[in-house]
């Protein structure tokens, strides 16, 4: 092979990572190793000027291989990749150093060493570098298919959206009715309309929808395979089956925190927003004195998260009972107040012109129930004030289901510290998952009300919708190879190998192993284990791991 | 040791892509602060750590190794994190019969929204490697005495006879061997170590004849093994054509590494 030429582009991050370590004597450094024949500093180099400044890098000093040292590879990889691929170097001579995630974030106060650190993850980075070796792409094709977990909101929008574009759409719902959370509610804020005039014309037009199976009553029992050909096993009514689709969409909803022994619950004179509402649907509130408590069970130790639909909903219900009954009082007992935005803060605003009385009560000191009041220490007064109410509605949290994590672990997805699903990365890519083909939108990622949910099921729909309609994706060429001089065909390989995407085949030479490059997934399981040391893992192979090792041990 | 508060240990990490790596991720966007002791070489899966490489990294003298996947059940490979559990056993194996300290190798597991838990994992295993001493230090020995062990060991976790071994054990544990004897953890841990005694006297053999021909009691002595012992492995070296009789010094015979002659055709 021809001489190696590395070019490494250190980033400041603005100030993420050049507020921290000293960038331009790591780029200095770069410069200073084996086969580094350029290096610079950008202040951003995933922004237009950095990534032309790699273009040009490659074109002016003739590079073949392209470093650069910045964030997480996990993130912005591709978009590198994409920028050599323009510039005519094949995309796996790429290497990607992350020194702010793993470096300058977590030795803030550590400068030298943190200084010493990106030198050391850079050298590590230019001697795996020197051995990457071009890729061929390897392309797999897309089951035209779409299958989607959850039958509310979230789960409906996207079916109709993902059906209307042509491609079959199978939805699988636990419960017996799609509809899901909105099935129990009564009006939506801001605008008051019916719940029910959202919710029933999706479900109809899902039913009749000539490209959409609904499965009633089933759950995901399994899921194999990968982006564009996954197997999910359905189990509806003791019977199971097998379904082939490109894509997963997780939309599978939470559910109203039920507050057993808070505030003295009892579904009676003590009772939960959602409750209410079914209340407030039959025209069954005679209550006029009312008071309703915000956070119950929410922002606390053990749930610290804000679920930032109850208090709208609670504001919403107050308006509600208060133009059923004008002469109710009605109280909202809160911690802080969530109304972001233009139209709920105006909502919160016409509230209090209602009438509706505001007391901040504090998580130190929070309220107490009794048979016929509420006593609450009003922060801002500074005293205590004893409520007569006759009826007392909690505003809990949205909550997970109990059943998330068991899907989770079916589908290789991850769960955040709650036991919401987690998605790839808050920001850049909220409505897909790490794992290629699945997506999530809705109440399943985070509390979010109907507005949102709908906007992130387009969001998730669209998403599904791209390796959908281009019929085939890309995989990354991370696939194993057997040296067909050094294999012997004992098979250990086709028996660890979780894809049988590795096999034992009659060759003119005896039995050798070979790689299904499209099933292989990259774990690179057969490498570490075959006796013959025949298999090579491309992109992270033995001397490819074993050279970083001793760059990184070198002083 | 007087600058034992000085001591930085030299750590190396590998990090599957999925949990662990993801997790050391998020503990940096959640600003979790931990020593800069680790460097983390990034791989797909846990289970691709061959013992290899946890070997080369205290050759290259890192003062402890650190493996990190996802949990187990939570593995994006199934079951990879199960197959590194395997390999990182035979890798401590190789440590103690190397005469290190196996608490210098850790792995553990770390989910992609554990960034708190990649802190506290650090973290922890920095002071354990810390109190440990630089690498040598807790063992009582020079670097190059154990450098010596390492290298036989290095060879021994690449050669055929233990990845065979090392690699049937899931198989062996489940389904059974060819006769359909399964085997138990305990029972695979008795073969295994079997596997590396041999393995790792005849690679220290090798080693020895690399730098000059002796004869067996000389070997013997250098690596502390009854004389009976290594002539069964030299005599079973010479069978495999590996090794030549030298020449005799007395009545003793040395033997050194045969050198491969061209063949002719």
């Amino acid at each position: 092979m021809s001489e190696v030429r590395i070019g490494v582009f250190v980033c400041h991050c603005g100030s993420n990572i050049g507020g921290w370590l000293d960038v331009p004597e790591v780029a200095e450094y770069a410069r200073s190793l084996p086969n580094v024949v350029f290096a610079q500093d950008n202040l951003y180099t995933c922004s237009e000027a950095g990534l032309s400044q790699i273009k040009n890098g490659i074109k002016e000093h003739n590079l073949n291989r392209v470093i650069v040292a910045s964030c997480t590879p996990r993130t912005h990889e591709p978009l590198f990749k994409r920028v050599c691929q323009e510039s005519g170097l094949n995309p796996s001579l790429f290497e990607f150093v992350n020194i702010r995630e793993q470096c300058s974030w977590v030795h803030m106060q550590q400068r030298e060493a943190a200084t010493q650190k990106a030198k050391d993850l850079i050298r590590a980075g230019a001697a795996k570098a020197s051995l990457l070796e071009p890729q061929e792409d390897i392309y797999v094709d897309v089951e035209p298919r779409a299958l989607i977990i959850g039958g509310g909101i979230a789960g409906l929008t996207t079916a109709l959206t993902i059906a209307n574009v042509g491609f079959d759409v199978k939805l699988v719902e636990k419960e017996k009715e799609l509809g899901g959370l909105l099935r129990h509610l009564y009006k939506l804020y801001p605008s008051n309309e019916e719940a029910a005039a959202v919710i029933t014309p999706r479900i109809e037009a899902v039913r009749n929808h000539p490209r959409i199976e609904v499965f009633n009553d089933s759950t995901v029992r399994d899921v194999r395979g990968f982006v564009g050909n996954y197997d999910v096993i359905i189990a509806s009514d003791g019977k199971e089956e097998t379904i082939k689709t490109g894509v997963i969409i997780v939309a599978t909803g939470a559910e109203e925190l039920k507050p057993q022994g808070l505030y003295s619950y009892d579904g009676q004179k003590v009772i939960t927003q959602m409750e209410l509402e079914q209340l407030l649907a039959d025209g069954n509130v005679s209550a006029t004195k009312v008071a309703m408590i915000l956070c119950a069970g929410a922002r606390i130790p053990e749930r610290t998260y804000c679920s930032r639909t109850c208090c709208m909903t609670a504001i919403k219900n107050a308006v509600l009972i208060k133009k059923q009954s004008p002469e109710a009082q009605v109280y909202i007992l809160y911690r802080d107040l969530q109304t972001y935005g233009t139209e709920y803060e105006e909502y919160l605003r016409m509230s209090k012109e209602m009438g509706i009385r505001y007391i901040k009560y504090s998580l130190s000191n929070p309220p107490t129930v009794s048979d016929g009041g509420v006593k609450v220490y009003h922060e801002l007064l500074g005293r205590e004030l004893n409520l007569e109410t006759d009826l007392v509605v909690l505003a809990t949290p949205l909550v997970p289901h109990s059943d998330a994590k068991e899907l989770a672990k079916k589908l290789k997805v991850p769960l955040e510290q709650n036991k919401f699903f987690l998605e790839a990365h808050v920001k850049l890519r909220p409505l897909d998952f790490a794992t290629d083909g699945i997506y999530l939108c809705g109440c399943a990622s985070w509390p979010t009300d109907v507005e949102q949910t709908i906007a992130q099921a387009l969001g998730a729909a669209s998403r599904a919708l791209i390796p959908l309609t281009k019929g085939q994706v890309k995989v990354e060429p991370i696939v194993s190879s057997v040296d067909q001089d050094k294999c012997i065909g004992c098979g250990i390989c086709e028996y660890l190998c979780p894809y049988k995407a590795i096999a034992v085949f009659p060759t003119d030479k005896g039995d050798r192993a070979s790689t299904i490059v499209a099933s292989c997934k990259g774990c690179g399981v057969c490498s570490s284990h075959c006796p013959m040391m025949a298999i090579t893992m491309q992109n992270f192979n033995d001397d490819q791991i074993t050279a970083q090792i001793a760059a990184l041990a070198a002083v | 040791m007087d600058n034992q508060n000085d001591f930085e240990p030299r750590i190396l990490g590998f990090c599957c892509n999925w949990c662990s790596y993801a997790g050391a991720d998020l503990a940096g966007v959640s600003r979790m602060q931990y020593r800069p002791n680790v460097r983390v070489i990034r791989v797909m899966c846990s289970g691709r750590i061959d013992p290899a490489f946890v070997i080369e990294g205290f050759l290259r003298r890192m003062d402890g190794v650190m493996v990190l996947g996802c949990h187990l059940g939570d593995c994006h490979y199934l079951t990879g994190n199960y197959e590194a559990i395997n390999m990182i056993n035979e890798a401590r194996k190789l440590l103690e019969y190397s005469g290190i300290n196996s608490g210098r190798l850790l792995l553990d597991w770390v989910s992609a929204s554990e960034g708190a838990r990649f802190s506290e994992v650090v973290t922890n295993f920095t002071e354990e490697i810390r109190a440990l001493g630089p690498l040598g230090a807790a063992e009582g020995r020079d670097f190059s005495e154990l450098e010596f062990k390492l290298r036989a060991a290095h060879a021994t976790a690449r050669g055929e006879k233990l990845r065979w071994v090392a690699a049937k054990q899931t198989e062996f544990m489940t389904e059974g061997n060819k006769y359909g004897e399964v085997f138990s953890r305990h029972e695979l841990n008795r073969m295994l170590e079997g596997v590396i005694a041999d393995e790792m006297a005849v690679n220290e053999i090798l080693l020895l004849m690399k730098e000059r021909p002796l004869s067996v009691k000389e070997m013997a002595a250098a690596i502390d093994l009854p004389p009976p012992r290594v002539l069964r492995y030299v005599s079973a070296l010479r069978k495999k054509g590996l090794v030549d009789l030298q020449s005799l010094d007395g009545n003793s015979p040395r033997y050194a590494i045969r050198v491969e002659e061209e063949v002719q055709q």
